[in-house]
């Protein structure tokens, strides 16, 4: 069970996945300077809660 | 001729059972609009209410579709299936991710409605998430990478379920947003069909991870990558 589990995550191209999400996180900062301002956030904080509407 | 006649049709009935299931699931009334909507609402007042029932009809009726198909020629059936899989769920994802992708102060707005990360990270997750579904939704369909692709999806399902179920537990009455921008808190039954639609979603995403790496051109010639 371990070998075929350690098989399993050996088969993975683990340099496709690391340069993909590298890839991701660097689009993400060009897509924050691309949208208009007013769709943009900073890059480190939140967004204020919203009040929970009465159902 | 017989041997492909049958599991086409067959699963493309599949294919739309399925579909059916996953508009009915997230969008209630899906079926209705598609029927005389009027009549039907006047007759049944709280028809709407099945959605869930009806969208998991339908997907036992697609599995039960995908039987005769996987008898006649199963081959076939294996490589049409993983055709199907991986360009309806890489669709989903690319679909999923457009407005989020367009609009990062409402996603990031979104995000700060489940109070699961810490502050300081809200934003840059709001930022990158989008990204990852665009991409990875992508490869999964046009790369020889299926395995690695459905494995980022597959804990990407895993996170929506496990925010969804902190979302219900919390009693936060927020809705998914997977597919629609923010109009502010909604109510929390959607977030219940939102963890039932990820529910059905992860099954084939893992057993995607299971292939071997190749095209969808590959997987109809046969070959590895």
């Amino acid at each position: 069970m371990k070998t075929k589990l350690v098989n399993y995550v050996k088969s993975f191209n683990w340099k496709f996945l690391i340069i993909a999400v590298v890839f991701c996180a660097a689009a993400a900062v060009v897509n924050n300077i691309r949208v208009d301002s007013s769709k943009s956030v900073e890059w480190i904080g939140t967004q204020p809660v919203m009040q929970k509407p009465a159902e | 001729m017989k041997k492909y006649v049958i599991p086409v049709i067959t699963l493309l009935l599949a294919s739309f059972c399925v579909a059916v299931c996953i508009a009915e699931v997230s969008f209630p009334e899906s079926i209705l609009t598609f029927t005389d909507y009027e009549s039907l609402i006047a007759k049944f007042p709280k028809i709407w209410k099945y959605n869930i029932e009806t969208g998991l009809g339908a997907l036992v009726l697609a599995l039960l579709l995908i039987i005769p198909a996987w008898k006649c020629n199963r081959d076939f059936s294996r490589k049409a299936l993983e055709t199907l899989v991986r360009i309806g769920i890489g669709g989903m994802f690319i679909d999923a991710s457009i407005f989020k992708i367009q609009d990062p102060f409402q996603f990031a707005t979104l995000v700060a409605q489940y109070q699961f990360l810490p502050d300081f990270a809200n934003n840059f997750f709001a930022l990158v998430y989008p990204q990852l579904e665009f991409w990875f939704g992508l490869a999964l369909i046009v790369t020889p990478f299926v395995k690695e692709a459905s494995f980022a999806i597959f804990w990407m399902f895993v996170s929506f379920m496990i925010a969804l179920a902190w979302a219900l537990v919390k009693d936060l009455g927020i809705t998914c947003g997977c597919f629609e921008s923010l109009v502010g808190a909604q109510s929390k039954s959607e977030a219940w069909t939102a963890l039932i639609r990820d529910l059905v979603l992860i099954v084939p995403t893992f057993l995607l991870t299971l292939t071997p790496d190749r095209s969808l051109i590959g997987v109809w010639r046969g070959k590895k990558r």
